[in-house]
C-alpha cells in the first residue's frame, strides 16, 4: 500500500464516514470506519487506482434448513461480490486488488465464540479462493474493534476496544439485530416462492 | 469497600492530586529518580555514571545482566563490570534502565499479598512489553529502539504510581479495573509522566498509544508500542476485566506483511533477543 501519512487512526476516525453491519462504502478520499464485534469487515484497496472500500458482514448463526449451509455461504459471498463488483466498475482491477480484515471478536459470551471464528475463517477463505493477499489482519479474542480504513493510500489503523466499555452493549445490540434483519429477509423470500 | 462508580472519582482524584504537584514517592522511586537526574546532566561523565549505578545494587546488577544479554552483547564475551556495561550500553539505555527502576519503584513497599502480586505481574508485564518493542523496532518498524525500550518501560508507570496509593482508598484492587481502563489509567498515567518531565515528543507518543489505534503495518513508535502491547503473552494484571464477560483465555489472531515477511516469523526470530531481554528486566 502506499507511503502512510503524518495522521493518526483518531485523526482519520473523526473524518470518517461510518458504515453499520450489513453496511459496505467505497471512496476515494473520505475515511471509512467502522465498529464490529464478531462481525468481520474486509477492506479492500486498489494501489493504482488509490481507491478502496470496506464491507462489515455477519454470517447467519442459526442452521435450522436444509439449506442453510448455502444461505450462510450465499450471505458472505454476496457481502464480498458486492464490494468486489462496485470497485470494479469504478476501474479497479481484480488482480491488483489487496485486503485488510479485521474483527471475529468474542464480545457477549464465550459460547458465541464460534460465531466469530467463523466470520473470520470465512474471510480468510473467500480472499484465498478468489486470490486477493491478506497484507494485513487482526481477528478474534475477547475484543470489539473501531476500523478505520483510509481508501486513497490503503492505511488501515484497528483499536481494541475492552469489553467493559459501555459501546460494546450498542455493538451487540446492532448486530443483534442485524442478524435478526436477515432472518427477517429470509423469511419473506421464502414466503414468496410459497405463492408459487 | 469502594463501589464501582467511585473507582473512578478516586481516580480523577489522583491524577488531580498529581497535577497539583502533589506527587508522593516512595523512597526507593526518590532514591532512583535522582539518580536518573545525575545521568541526565550533559556533562556526566562515565567514570561518575558508573559510580552513581555502583552505589545502587538493584540498578548495578540489571547494568551488568542487560549488559550480557543477547539482545545487546552479541559476541557472547562475559562482562562483569559496571564500567565496561556502562561504555557498552550507552547513556541513552543506562537512562532507560534508571527510569526502570523508578517505574518499579514507584509502587513502594507492599502492604498486603495482594498488592505485591498486581505490581509483580505488572512489572512482568512491562519489562516483557518493552522487550517486545525494542525487537517490534529494530525488526519491524525500524524506528529508535532505545526509545521503544524506553517507552514499553514507563507505558504503565500511572499504574505503579495509582498502587502506590492504593492503600488510601480501601478496595481499589477488589472487582475489575474497567475504570481504571475507561479513563484512569490515561488521566493519572499523563499527569505523573509531566511531572517526571519526560520528554514532549514522548509524551506525545503515549497520547498516540492511549488513543489505541494501530496502524496495519505499523509505522510509528506509538504504533510499535500498542503492537508489542497486543501481542505480550503476559498480560498487565491492570486489564483485569468483568469476570461475567468473555474471558481473556480468548486469544486473537493479528498478522501483517512486512516487507516479504509476515510478523510471525519475524518475532519468531527475534524470540531470543526478546526473552533474554526480559529476564535481564526482572528487578
Amino acid at each position: 500500500m502506499n507511503e502512510p501519512s503524518t495522521q493518526s487512526g483518531k485523526d482519520y476516525e473523526r473524518l470518517a464516514r461510518n458504515i453499520n453491519p450489513g453496511g459496505w462504502a467505497i471512496e476515494s478520499e473520505r475515511p471509512i470506519s467502522t465498529l464490529l464485534g464478531s462481525c468481520v469487515a474486509v477492506c479492500l484497496f486498489d494501489p493504482k487506482l488509490q481507491l478502496g472500500g470496506m464491507n462489515h458482514f455477519l454470517l447467519p448463526s442459526s442452521t435450522r434448513g436444509a439449506n442453510d449451509d448455502v444461505d450462510v455461504i450465499l450471505n458472505g459471498d454476496y457481502s464480498m461480490e458486492v464490494l468486489v463488483n462496485a470497485l470494479l466498475n469504478k476501474g479497479a482491477h481484480k488482480s491488483r486488488l489487496v485486503a485488510k480484515a479485521f474483527g471475529g471478536g468474542t464480545i457477549v459470551s464465550s459460547i458465541r465464540m464460534a460465531i466469530g471464528e467463523r466470520n473470520s475463517a470465512f474471510a480468510h477463505e473467500w480472499l484465498d479462493r478468489e486470490g486477493i493477499r491478506l497484507v494485513a489482519s487482526d481477528f478474534n479474542g475477547p475484543w470489539s474493534r473501531k476500523v478505520v480504513f483510509v481508501p486513497n493510500s490503503g492505511e488501515a489503523f484497528c483499536r481494541r476496544i475492552p469489553t467493559t466499555q459501555a459501546n460494546v452493549a450498542d455493538v451487540a445490540r446492532a448486530e443483534h439485530e442485524y442478524e435478526l434483519s436477515m432472518a427477517a429477509q429470509k423469511k419473506s423470500a421464502e414466503k414468496k416462492i410459497d405463492l408459487f | 469497600m469502594i463501589k464501582q462508580t467511585s473507582k473512578r472519582e478516586v481516580f480523577e482524584e489522583i491524577a488531580k492530586q498529581v497535577a497539583q504537584g502533589d506527587l508522593m514517592f516512595p523512597t526507593g522511586a526518590q532514591v532512583a529518580l535522582n539518580l536518573r537526574r545525575a545521568l541526565d546532566d550533559p556533562e556526566c561523565h562515565i567514570l561518575t555514571a558508573a559510580k552513581l549505578i555502583q552505589a545502587e545494587p538493584l540498578l548495578s546488577a540489571r547494568v551488568i545482566e542487560i549488559s550480557n544479554s543477547v539482545a545487546f552483547n552479541r559476541s557472547g564475551r562475559e562482562i562483569t563490570d559496571v564500567h565496561v556495561a556502562v561504555s557498552l550500553l550507552g547513556f541513552t539505555t543506562i537512562r532507560s534502565l534508571a527510569m526502570a527502576l523508578v517505574t518499579r519503584q514507584m509502587a513502594g513497599q507492599s502492604k498486603t499479598r495482594e498488592h505485591q502480586e498486581v505490581v509483580d505481574r505488572l512489572w512482568e508485564h512491562s519489562a516483557h512489553v518493552a522487550s517486545l518493542a525494542r525487537a517490534i523496532a529494530r525488526h519491524v518498524t525500524h524506528v529508535d529502539q532505545e526509545t521503544a525500550l524506553f517507552a514499553g518501560i514507563i507505558h504503565e508507570i500511572g499504574g505503579f504510581y495509582m498502587l502506590s496509593r492504593s492503600e488510601e482508598y480501601p478496595g481499589l484492587l477488589e472487582d475489575d479495573f474497567s475504570e481504571w481502563l475507561e479513563g484512569g489509567e490515561v488521566a493519572v498515567g499523563r499527569q505523573v509522566l509531566i511531572r517526571l518531565k519526560v520528554p514532549q515528543s514522548v509524551l506525545a507518543m503515549m497520547e498516540s498509544f492511549w488513543d489505541g489505534f494501530l496502524a496495519m503495518p505499523p509505522v510509528t513508535l506509538a504504533d510499535t508500542l500498542l503492537l508489542a502491547e497486543e501481542l505480550a503473552t503476559v498480560p498487565s494484571p491492570l486489564h483485569r476485566v468483568d469476570s461475567k464477560s468473555p474471558g481473556s483465555e480468548l486469544r486473537a489472531s493479528i498478522e501483517m506483511v512486512i516487507g516479504e515477511e509476515t510478523l510471525t516469523l519475524i518475532l519468531a526470530e527475534a524470540a531470543e533477543e526478546i526473552e533474554s531481554l526480559t529476564r535481564a528486566l526482572k528487578f
